[in-house]
């Protein structure tokens, strides 16, 4: 019988198209993490471009470096230091975004009206 | 002197952008590939102006789209390493057609270890270094020393839930409750829910070069003809590519390196529905479609290619069997969900599992056109996550 305190058992997400590590897999679940961080550190191969290193710039000093294996260095103005992001770069651009909006000053007095 | 044929070559790679292409190199990213074709359609409008006479205009031409097809026979690497990510050329279509690249280097656990308590002629319960995540199993390929040795103990796991007990696609002379244990060496291609990338790709036809970029997976099909000896064929999978143009230009086709002998299909296993059938063959069709949507900004009109949807179906030509051997009208009737487990190989390195955990019978009819009686048919897999795996072993032995 069940009960309101019962946790389910983790059920494995689904995995990107992507090279993963499945034994980097395994070493996250033993160490107790569950859904999407059992990638932690598994995404083995990144599109080439990614793989060189190469720097994501935004046009405004924001960057997302990849840096192997499946992580992003994140920096821009207004950081006192980079940040390191694990995941996928659509998520790791998000993340650049929120940092760019906490470090944006509105110039325009807070009159939002285009007209 | 004419162009030859026989001097084409494919080479593909995977890309960071689709709107930018990304060379395959010239040895690294080729892979030998049977029946390759470029096929170039041009995109016309027809504008239906009055000429004041009975003779129009020809229609205007507003750019072109490439397809790329071809057949992969199904071969693995060879040797006792694993691949590392990306390395494996056939694999990267395989990612663009939306599966996972799923690498075991090592051998989990090191040693083969004894299996737990509760499992049953069709499943197993996996020992303790096994994991409790449901389905974390699912598609991979183990050992079961209870099954035999060599090929006749690999296996696949259809799930597995938090008690490890992992349910199989075959059915063991007896319980599996002695024995050992392992997650093989492996490179398993598990279909996921996710898009794949897109790909870029050289085609030598004869001294000529077409580099085609931003391209999606239409068409993909696997391919299991057994391989005896009626039915000459080996395991491939077909593939259609579409996507644009990049450049066009004179050049001589580079070599691939010679590969090794493709596994045929047969002293390996079929199992259908937990039952082990004979048949001519069985294919997966995953109903690939792929659309552009239009932009104007952009130079052909069209975002690159995107699939749109898939529709995946498995046809079996199976041998009649007496309906208290295997009863397809009762599972058709019922609706029910049954696997499809192959087994196939000639040695470490060059070893195949394709496992379908779940799929779906529509009535089969029996076919008495040739020397036997066999029954053909379709079924359907309904969901998307870990619903087709094909992996390319590594046992210790094979």
């Amino acid at each position: 019988m069940t009960s309101n305190t019962d946790s389910p058992a983790p059920v494995a997400p689904s995995f990107p198209a992507a090279s993963i590590d499945f034994n980097a897999v395994l070493e996250n679940e033993a160490a107790g993490k569950t859904g999407s961080a059992l990638l932690d550190g598994a995404i083995l191969n990144q599109p080439a471009a990614e793989e060189a290193g190469e720097a994501e710039p935004q046009g405004d000093g924001y960057t997302a470096t990849y840096q192997p294996i499946g992580k992003y260095v994140l920096n821009g103005p207004g950081m006192t230091e980079p940040e390191i992001f694990t995941g996928k770069k659509d998520a790791a651009l998000a993340r650049l975004d929120e940092i760019r909006a906490s470090h944006t000053v509105s110039l325009s007095g807070g009159n939002t009206d285009p007209a | 002197m004419g162009d030859l044929s026989l001097n084409s070559t494919f080479g593909i790679k995977v890309e960071s952008d689709p709107l930018t292409f990304a060379a395959p190199n010239t040895t690294t990213d080729l892979i030998t590939c049977a029946e390759l074709k470029a096929t170039i359609q041009g995109l016309t409008a027809d504008i239906k102006e009055f000429t004041g006479t009975i003779h129009r205009r020809g229609p205007v031409v507003l750019g072109s789209t490439i397809e790329i097809s071809g057949k992969l026979l199904l071969r693995g690497p060879g040797g006792s390493t694993v691949p590392i990510a990306d390395a494996l050329v056939i694999g990267r279509i395989l990612r663009a057609a939306g599966f996972t690249e799923s690498i075991v280097s090592a051998a989990v656990p090191v040693a083969p270890e004894a299996v737990a308590a509760g499992g049953s002629t069709s499943s197993v319960t996996l020992g303790t270094t096994a994991t409790g995540t449901a389905d974390l199993y699912k598609g991979k390929m183990i050992a079961l020393s209870a099954l035999g040795a060599g090929k006749a103990g690999l296996t696949m796991v259809k799930s597995n839930d938090a008690a490890k007990l992992a349910q199989l696609p075959e059915v063991a002379g007896g319980a599996l409750t002695t024995g050992t244990w392992q997650l093989i060496k492996q490179i398993a291609y598990i279909f996921s829910n996710s898009a794949g990338p897109t790909l870029s790709s050289s085609v030598w036809l004869g001294k000529q070069r077409i580099d085609a970029g931003g391209l999606a997976v239409s068409s993909f099909k696997v391919n299991m003809p057994t391989s005896s000896k009626e039915g000459q064929d080996v395991p491939s999978i077909d593939f259609t590519l579409t996507g644009d143009i990049v450049t066009w230009a004179d050049d001589t086709a580079p070599v691939p390196a010679a590969a090794l002998a493709v596994p045929p299909f047969r002293d390996g296993k079929m199992w259908v529905a937990n039952t082990q059938l004979g048949g001519s063959s069985f294919t997966i069709d995953f109903g690939m479609k792929v659309a552009f949507p239009p932009n104007p900004n952009r130079l052909t009109g069209s975002e690159p290619a995107q699939m749109v949807e898939t529709t995946r179906k498995v046809d079996l030509t199976l041998n009649q069997v007496p309906l208290a051997t295997w009863n397809h009208v009762t599972q058709a009737q019922g609706q029910g969900y049954y696997s499809l487990y192959a087994l196939w190989g000639l040695g470490v390195g060059n070893a195949f599992g394709l496992l379908v955990p779940e799929m779906r019978f529509n009535f089969r009819s029996p076919d008495n056109s040739g020397d036997f009686v066999t029954t053909t048919g379709e079924a359907y897999i309904d969901t998307a996550d870990k619903a087709i795996s094909l992996v390319f072993a590594f046992p210790s032995t094979f």
